[in-house]
């Protein structure tokens, strides 16, 4: 790999990173999920409450629909320092949770929705490709940390738009643990393209699309709006 | 015997080309009189959902290119507002386009300021109107009813809260009846945007002339930086799937016109190549070659009129018959003037003259003597 | 009757039809239709004019009849050059009445249509249906005007041909082998038809045929050769 090359990767994910840094925002989304025989479940709405910044990234995600998924919230809190955490509460009761598990049985992962792969220190351009008529670079992002389940990440970046319009995880053996496409984009408020449905793809296991149906660029996170991550006991599930 | 009589007579002597052509022809017009009624109806609609609540002025955020303008805190907006000569009220509103039944498609939720007069024109049929501003209760439009197979007394979902319908009520805009109402402090909680609005609607004293209302614009324009203040005309015409939809009727108009036009030309070229001698005959009997092109252009007219009034019919029943898609129901609100339908016919006949011309101007050209001499 | 006499008045000793030095070639010179052809026609003579195939007669007609353009020399109507005329087709409508071997009658139109077509584009021609009625009449033909041509024997179609040559009251008849397709009966019908007509009329014909019987029956025989006339040019004194 070229060190041209390597400095070109590596502004790039600072672009990434600063692009996607918040002051609040909040998007709806509605969660179809398809499992390997082609069978449907019953789709699920959640709301998801985030601020990223460079220093830490908090996202709240709270079921809306069905019941099943009404009462249960997460919270996921990501610093440079320390692993990410996640707190699930149920009905006042708060419990820490692995921010890599599925959630409802689906394709979303929490840990998936900070990306935060664009934070390793690893990151190189290792070739180009073209997804659905976009044209893209393949940006490989990687690290070392050893609890991590994911050690590499291989995007195919849109580098006028910044938008990756492919996303694949692999563990330590380099097996594809999932891929997240961008189905439909949109423009969000101050011009950046952002995924408004994406399908995340665990192979042989499940297809889960997700539609972002409602948000609010502009959230008003108040200073309880991530109490539970505060609160509760960093005991076992 | 005239020369609009032999025309007919030349196009009923080819009874399957001129079926042909006329079909080509209808389903042109067909097109564009369905899709141009459907952008203009989706259009109006809007409009009529403005017009029928008495809003005369809306204060949005700029350049929002998404269907709804982007939510922002009312009460930063407002204080400014009030204060302007000759606005009477400053009512919020927020709407939100939600699935509330997985075996209906996504459908408005309208949070309207209670006690406010966005709620005066809309009829009520059963049921009630909410008590309070916090009451989590809904009332549906008629459409929204059929559709969602709900009446009083029924429990509706909404982004987790259900709620009772307690009122179903009739608008004079579709969007209104397709529609689910609650109040605006209900759809704030509910949607998590608590304080926000998508607009404020102003409605403004009966002395305020169109200079007012355009030095209203200009003040919002100068002291609320961000902001507009248009009509609801204007909002409509500037909401992305508007210009969309009309983007697609334009452009369907001029594939349309293109084709039909070339369908004509190529029908009539191939008419006059089959009438030479018989063109020969005309000019050696002395008709003047002007009189020659009126034939052709008369009879490439005649096949577009009757192909423009097929096609206004089926583009009616096209269009009539979507509406009652149960996917597009309380979607589309065609609007057929008649003005419109003159000028599709219009444009039918236009074509008709341009596609005839050249096959005219050829024809008037013919030499008699080499003419005659064909077989 | 009245009789149209184009731009000038006729002296009556001078020929209402001259051509001087006409000629008429096609391939760039090549093919000699006409070659240098000068002859004179009288008010109400009846000419034939007869040659072997290939020698030009119909050629002469076309261009007596403005069908053609010379490639040399110049015609005159009533002392008036052909090239001086404003409207050609006007020239045809009103001073020229064609009758063809082949009828050329407009398969779906009436007797009564056919007839009709010359007078199609005429301003201020409101009493056209009762001329064709009454030509039609003459030419014994009053119980077929609704007719259409394929209902109508050889004889009959060739009568109709000449109502229509005669509907706009020309000065002049052209006829091109007009008995070409007709058995010996029928033709000799249509010839009486256009004799009498001739004298009604006060028309003066112009024929072209190769059966010397017809000619016999013309005032005088213009015989032509090659492209040339080789006799009857003018009228004997």
């Amino acid at each position: 790999m070229h060190a041209e090359e390597s400095v070109d990767a590596v502004a790039l994910a600072r672009q990434m990173v600063k692009l996607h840094q918040s002051s609040g925002f909040e998007a709806r989304m509605q969660v179809e999920v398809n499992d390997a025989d082609k069978r449907m479940h019953l789709p699920f709405k959640v709301a998801v409450i985030g601020e990223i910044t460079l220093e830490k990234q908090r996202l709240l995600l709270r079921g809306i629909s069905p019941r099943k998924v009404r009462e249960q919230t997460f919270a996921i809190l990501a610093t440079a320092d320390a692993p990410a955490r996640v707190i699930k509460s149920t009905q006042d009761k708060h419990s820490a949770a692995d921010p890599y598990s599925p959630l409802f049985d689906s394709g979303l992962i929490l840990w998936d929705l900070l990306a935060p792969w664009w934070g390793w220190a690893e990151q190189s351009v290792i070739g180009s490709d073209t997804f659905d008529d976009h044209p893209c670079s393949l940006i490989r992002s990687r690290t070392s940390q050893t609890e991590n389940p994911i050690s590499e990440v291989i995007s195919c970046v849109d580098t006028t738009t910044a938008l990756a319009w492919r996303t694949q995880l692999f563990d330590k053996q380099h097996t594809l643990l999932r891929t997240i496409t961008v189905n439909l984009a949109m423009r969000s408020e101050s011009g950046m393209l952002v995924a408004r449905a994406l399908t995340v793809e665990v192979p042989g296991i499940s297809n889960t699309i997700i539609t972002v149906y409602a948000g609010d660029e502009h959230y008003q996170i108040k200073p309880d709006t991530f109490s539970i991550l505060e609160s509760a006991p960093e005991a076992e599930q | 015997m005239n020369l609009l009589r032999f025309a007919y007579d030349n196009l009923t002597r080819r009874p399957a080309r001129t079926t042909l052509t006329m079909t080509a022809i209808s389903l042109g017009i067909a097109a564009i009189v369905a899709l141009t009624a459907i952008a203009w109806g989706f259009e109006a609609s809007w409009q009529k959902a403005n017009d029928a609540r008495g809003t005369d002025l809306i204060v949005t955020r700029l350049a929002s290119e998404n269907t709804m303008p982007s939510p922002f805190i009312a009460e930063k907006v407002r204080p400014a507002l009030v204060n302007l000569p000759h606005v009477r009220q400053v009512v919020g509103l927020l709407s939100e386009m939600l699935t509330v039944s997985y075996d209906a498609p996504p459908m408005f939720v309208f949070g309207w300021e209670f006690n406010s007069y966005l709620w005066e024109h809309l009829q009520l049929l059963e049921g009630r109107w909410p008590e309070s501003r916090n009451e989590p209760v809904i009332v549906i439009g008629t459409l929204a009813a059929e559709l969602l197979h709900k009446k009083t007394g029924d429990m509706i979902e909404i982004e987790g809260v259900e709620m009772p319908v307690v009122g179903i009520f009739q608008s004079s805009a579709l969007v209104e009846n397709g529609a689910l109402i609650l109040t605006l402090q209900l759809v704030q909680q509910i949607t998590d945007k608590t304080g926000k609005v998508n607009v404020l609607n102003l409605q403004l004293d009966s002395s305020a002339s169109d200079s007012d209302i355009a030095n209203i614009k200009q003040q919002v324009r100068d002291t609320l930086p961000g902001y507009t203040a248009i009509t609801s005309g204007e909002l409509v015409s500037q909401n992305a799937v508007v210009r969309i939809s009309k983007a697609m009727s334009n452009a369907t108009i001029l594939i349309a016109s293109l084709v039909g036009a070339l369908v004509v030309f190529n029908t009539m070229l191939m008419s006059i190549s089959e009438r030479t001698r018989e063109i020969g005959l005309l000019l050696a009997l002395g008709w003047h070659p002007r009189t020659v092109i009126k034939l052709i252009v008369s009879e490439s007219a005649m096949l577009t009129f009757a192909g423009g009034i097929i096609g206004i019919i089926l583009g009616v029943l096209l269009t009539r018959g979507l509406e009652h898609i149960e996917l597009m129901r309380g979607k589309i609100d065609a609007v057929f003037s008649f003005p419109f339908l003159l000028g599709v016919l219009a444009l039918s006949i236009v074509l008709g003259i341009f596609g005839g011309l050249y096959p005219a101007i050829k024809a008037a050209r013919t030499r008699p003597s080499q003419a005659l001499r064909q077989e | 009757m009245n009789r149209k006499t184009s731009e000038t008045n006729d002296s009556g000793t001078a020929p209402v039809l001259r051509t001087h030095n006409l000629a008429l070639h096609f391939d760039e010179g090549r093919t000699k239709a006409l070659d240098g052809v000068d002859i004179e026609i009288f008010e109400g003579e009846f000419v034939a004019i007869t040659g072997p195939s290939g020698c030009g007669k119909s050629s002469l007609l076309n261009l007596i009849g403005t069908l053609d353009n010379p490639t040399k020399g110049e015609l005159f109507f009533c002392n008036q050059p052909y090239s001086a005329l404003q409207d050609l087709s006007e020239f045809r409508r009103e001073q020229i009445g064609f009758v063809f071997q082949s009828f050329h009658l407009i398969p779906t139109l009436t007797t009564l249509g056919n007839v009709l077509v010359p007078t199609i584009g005429r301003s201020s021609d409101h009493n056209a249906i009762d001329r064709a009625s009454d030509l039609l009449k003459l030419m014994g033909l009053e119980s077929r005007l609704n007719h259409f041509p394929g209902q109508l024997s050889g004889g009959e179609r060739q009568r109709v041909a000449i109502a229509r040559a005669l509907i706009n009251d020309p000065a002049f008849i052209l006829a091109d082998e007009p008995t070409g397709s007709l058995d010996s009966t029928n033709a000799t019908h249509v010839l009486d038809v256009i004799a009498n007509m001739r004298l009604k009329k006060s028309l003066t014909i112009v024929m072209v045929t190769h059966d010397p019987v017809v000619a016999a029956k013309a005032d005088r025989e213009i015989c032509m050769c090659d492209g040339k006339v080789i006799s009857g040019s003018r009228r004997n004194p």
